[in-house]
């Protein structure tokens, strides 16, 4: 890549564009992306990200897997929100299935229930995550430590009704593992009660509403609503910029339509609407309405009828019709989409994950024109990227 | 005008807000540590039990069904078994199936293991589980940091042995003879922590 | 240097000595003294800066190396004397090893004309005020031939940010020392010092509104002269690794780092000396010990506010730092020296009002922070509950 060499023409003075390397290994690329910038001192003239140093050939080894051995596999693409991975592939192969009347699943009210409350713990450890290392990004470490902590917690209970801590492997096609330990329904409203909310009000009034960090983010990677929807961004750097799309409302999968929660948009109260802060607000939002969420399921949870409730819709073997689908489903990130192709066999045979962290990524080009290199972190960071998504 | 309040507002602000945070952080400055010094105080409460931290097979429960071989999504079980012959006795195992076909190779490349656990849940014995044991490091009993280990120590911590072919190097647990190893020397072998209620039965 | 000498003299009881011999062996002692401070300073504080640090993050902090890790910086010091000092192959030799060499003398030399008591200076120069904001000033010669020599783009950028940040900010330090010495008449450190005995009303925070604005702006002026949050930019960790000190290693990063906490503990005497009083008591009358537990007491408190403040604010990107400091900092700083000016020609009559508006400013500032106490109460935390919950 050739910077372009500007002759001063008063002073005959060369200057030449730098070209510098955020490469693979970079304090603060969550994870092995490669932003190639071309500055004019400190100004950024383009940034050039350059993806694959994690793609793992995902959709070629599931054509030779089973489709429950998948599941491991999928987890491992957004491996932050793991869960909701594997609901959105479950959703997927289960609605293949039920194409056919043999071999339709019927999956019973606990667990649907069960998969919304483990998806949305998720995606509040997930937005936890991002709320740290966002902010660890502009130069406060604090809220990184404590929300990090908040997240362990979230990571134990998982450890408790599933056995890992990262990668669960715990939604199936036809159900769930394993059904939650007793007492566990408590531990979660206990925590959610005496840790979490408390802990999220200290992060708003250390960090949120901080003068400086509004200063930093408010004006920085604005993104108008008809750019959001024309560069097919979604999730919450769609609703950041003004547009109230949720699938979880809009097009609602499993038990979604039973709760009422709100769909938080980014209201640009600091600054133009789609900035970085009005994304990051909007994560921090979705904390409290996933909260809201679990409480109401776990109100409205059936208990269970028989002992391996959970487990007992889970088939033999799965073995859709042949036929294709394409189920899309809301992960932290965005529209999570899986697209299932079977020709009647018991392996898969096309899986395509669309990935939101792929297409978000796309705007990165256009959004770090003119910006500082400081801004481009801040603007890297909103994006939340996940590169096992990206790259697949 | 407006410009001038902007102004003046902007620095009241700023410094508010500096001082929230500085109200915030001086209160946790008082709170008690939430991290504990991990070896020195051992962790407060035990994993739970169906913590994935390891994965542990009774070779002697084993009726070499190949369930598990075939489900393990990154393929690192290696099992083999021979038919017995038409007059041999047939044992059981301690949960009454038949172990018609004798092990004679079970393999598992714990370097290729996802920890997944999905042959622990299609094994129809429940010889294959998963522990929480997760302290594996080559320590002996005064807590010093081995650098040669004898046999004994690297079967007694499951760790690098080499399996009949030598040329497969890397974390290959012979779980023949880690077993037997175990039953023999009396120290037994780690029981399966889950209940019977979260078992997958067949 | 006098009273020290003449100290000297009257103990050993010695006559016949010429006077000089006893001013130089004070001399020494006091350069003794200077470079006792310089090296023991940022073992104290490095200490300081971890335990601070763990506290607001809920962790334990340095506990293995010594009594709860008070010989952290010790061994931290021994591991950096024996390190390797690499050299990067193309850097500019000579000034890449005098590099860290300009940064530390222009930091210890400004430690000459620091008062430690009453009468107890190693250098009681009549332009002490200039001689030390000129030495501070010096380090830039330093950081900007460190990001040149190393050779390293990210290093340049550093190295440049920091000079326009340092050389911006020595406006409004200026004026905000100018303030005090308008205030009390003399460039003199001990001479201000002694114009705020009598009592903690006579302090120059106290004693006029102009004092007090010009202590707060001081402060923060200061806070970007030693390169500190929320003006650390230069070496934002992650942005760009490390600044202008990437590419040093062993004893010559140690002296970077022992610079930075020596021009810390320079700019908290600045304060405590100027604004706070100095080495005077909070009741009027001689101060017991010639002052120095008090004035250490200042500069410690002084030193725990700016180590504290490292873990609440995030960073202010390069423009909006220059904004703050040609915007903001130098109108204000401006408008102090001016009102100073006008107080000191006033009637002593009317200095009762000066005062009163003082008190009435610190009244403000209390009353804010008893506010964001009260707000920030949001967790009830019982002890024994939280270390049960050390693990969920």
């Amino acid at each position: 890549m050739i910077s372009n060499v500007t002759t001063d023409s008063r002073t005959g003075l060369e200057t030449r564009e730098m070209v510098l390397n955020m490469g693979p290994q970079h304090p603060s690329t969550h994870g092995v992306l490669r932003l190639e910038v071309v500055t004019d001192g400190e100004l950024v003239v383009k940034a050039i990200p350059h993806i694959g140093y994690l793609h793992r050939c995902f959709e070629k080894h599931a054509e030779a897997l089973s489709y429950q051995t998948v599941i491991p596999y999928v987890d491992r693409l957004d491996y932050l929100a793991s869960m909701n991975n594997d609901l959105g592939y479950a959703i997927a192969v289960e609605t293949l299935m039920g194409k056919s009347e043999k071999t339709k699943i019927e999956l019973s009210d606990r667990v649907e229930y069960i998969r919304v409350v483990v998806a949305e713990l998720n995606r509040i450890a997930s937005h936890l995550m991002l709320l740290g290392t966002f902010t660890m990004d502009l130069g406060a470490i604090t809220p990184f430590t404590w929300l990090f902590r908040d997240r362990e917690y979230i990571l134990d209970l998982f450890e408790e009704v599933s056995g890992a801590r990262l990668l669960y492997n715990y939604i199936r096609v036809g159900g769930v593992s394993y059904d939650f330990p007793p007492g566990f329904e408590k531990k979660i409203t206990d925590f959610i009660d005496e840790t979490l909310e408390p802990h999220m009000a200290e992060c708003d009034d250390l960090i949120t509403f901080n003068k400086i960090f509004i200063e930093r983010a408010a004006d920085v990677g604005v993104v108008s609503s008809e750019e959001a929807l024309a560069w097919a961004l979604s999730g919450p750097m769609l609703r950041g910029s003004g547009v109230g799309f949720d699938l979880r409302k809009d097009d609602p999968y499993s038990v979604y339509d039973r709760f009422d929660f709100e769909v938080a948009v980014g209201d640009g109260r600091y600054g133009p609407i789609g900035s970085c802060w009005d994304r990051y607000y909007v994560r921090r939002l979705e904390i409290d309405e996933s909260i809201k969420i679990i409480r109401q399921a776990l109100e409205q949870m059936p208990d269970a009828t028989e002992p391996d409730e959970v487990r007992s819709a889970i088939p033999k073997t799965v073995r859709p019709p042949e036929g294709e689908v394409y189920v899309r489903t809301e992960n932290p990130r965005g529209e999570l989409g899986f697209f299932v192709r079977s020709d009647g066999s018991a392996n898969p045979f096309r899986i395509k994950g669309r990935s939101p962290c792929f297409c978000n990524l796309s705007i990165m080009e256009r959004l770090s024109e003119g910006c500082l290199i400081a801004d481009l972190i801040t603007i890297l960071g909103s994006v939340d990227i996940v590169l096992g998504e990206v790259d697949r | 005008m407006r410009a001038l309040t902007e102004y003046f507002k902007n620095i009241y602000l700023a410094l508010e807000t500096a001082i929230t945070g500085m109200a915030v952080t001086l209160r946790h400055q008082g709170r008690p540590s939430v991290t504990f010094q991990y070896p020195d105080q051992p962790r407060p409460q035990p994993l739970p039990p169906r913590s994935r931290m390891s994965l542990f097979m009774d070779a002697d429960d084993c009726i070499a069904c190949m369930q598990c071989a075939r489900v393990c999504p990154v393929d690192c079980i290696e099992l083999e078994s021979n038919k017995r012959g038409k007059e041999e006795e047939v044992p059981e195992t301690t949960t009454g199936h038949k172990k018609r076909l004798e092990l004679t190779l079970f393999d598992i490349d714990m370097s290729l293991c996802c920890y997944c656990s999905d042959c622990t849940e299609v094994c129809p014995t429940h010889c294959l589980y998963m522990t929480p044991e997760f302290e594996f490091g080559l320590v002996n009993d005064d807590r010093q940091i081995l650098r040669e280990t004898s046999e004994e120590n690297r079967i007694r911590m499951q760790r690098q042995v080499v399996g009949p072919d030598e040329s497969r190097q890397g974390f290959i647990y012979d779980f023949m003879a880690i077993t037997k190893h175990l039953k023999e020397t009396g120290k037994g072998v780690p029981p399966n922590p889950l209940p019977e209620t979260d078992r997958w039965e067949k | 240097m006098e009273a020290l000498a003449t100290l000297l003299a009257e103990t050993t009881g010695l006559t016949g000595v010429p006077h000089i011999v006893w001013m130089i062996i004070g001399g020494l002692t006091a350069a003794g003294i200077a470079t006792a401070v310089m090296g023991v300073t940022p073992l104290l504080l490095v200490y300081v800066e971890r335990k601070v640090s763990a506290h607001v993050q809920d962790r334990l902090g340095p506990m293995r190396t010594g009594f709860h890790g008070l010989l952290q910086t010790l061994a931290d010091a021994f591991k950096l004397l024996f390190k390797e000092q690499i050299e990067p192959e193309q850097s500019d030799k000579l000034l890449f090893v005098l590099a860290p060499g300009v940064v530390f003398m222009g930091a210890f030399a400004a430690l000459a004309a620091l008062p430690l008591g009453m009468g107890i200076t190693a250098a009681d120069l009549n332009v002490g005020l200039m001689y030390i904001l000129a030495m501070t000033s010096v380090s830039v010669v330093g950081i900007i031939m460190a990001g040149w020599a190393s050779n390293n783009k990210w290093s340049l950028l550093g190295a440049m940010r920091s000079a326009a940040q340092i050389v911006s900010y020595e406006v409004p330090a200026s004026f905000g020392v100018l303030t005090a010495v308008v205030l009390a008449g003399s460039l003199n450190m001990g001479e201000i010092s002694a114009a705020q005995s009598g009592g903690i009303w006579n302090w120059f925070v106290f004693q006029s509104p102009f004092g007090f604005l010009a202590f707060v702006m001081l402060f923060i002026a200061g806070l970007a002269e030693t390169n500190r949050v929320p003006f650390d930019i230069p070496e934002a960790e992650s942005e760009l690794v490390a600044g202008y000190h990437t590419e040093y290693s062993g004893m010559r990063f140690a002296f970077f780092f022992m610079a930075e906490y020596v021009n810390m503990l320079i700019v908290a005497c600045l304060g405590a000396v100027l604004f706070l009083g100095g080495w005077n008591g909070v009741l009027p009358g001689e101060p017991v010990f010639a002052g120095i537990p008090w004035l250490l007491a200042k500069v410690a408190v002084l030193m725990y506010v700016i180590v504290w403040l490292r873990w609440v604010l995030p960073r202010l990107r390069v423009d909006q730092l220059m904004t703050v400091g040609w915007k903001v900092l130098v109108p204000l700083t401006m408008v102090t020296v001016l009102g100073a000016a006008v107080q000191v020609l006033s009637p002593p009559s009317t200095q009762i009002v000066f005062r009163i508006v003082a008190w009435a400013m610190t009244g403000v500032v209390v009353l804010i922070s008893i506010r964001a106490w009260r707000q920030t109460a949001h967790v009830p935390i019982r002890k024994k509950e939280l270390a049960s919950r050390a693990v969920a």
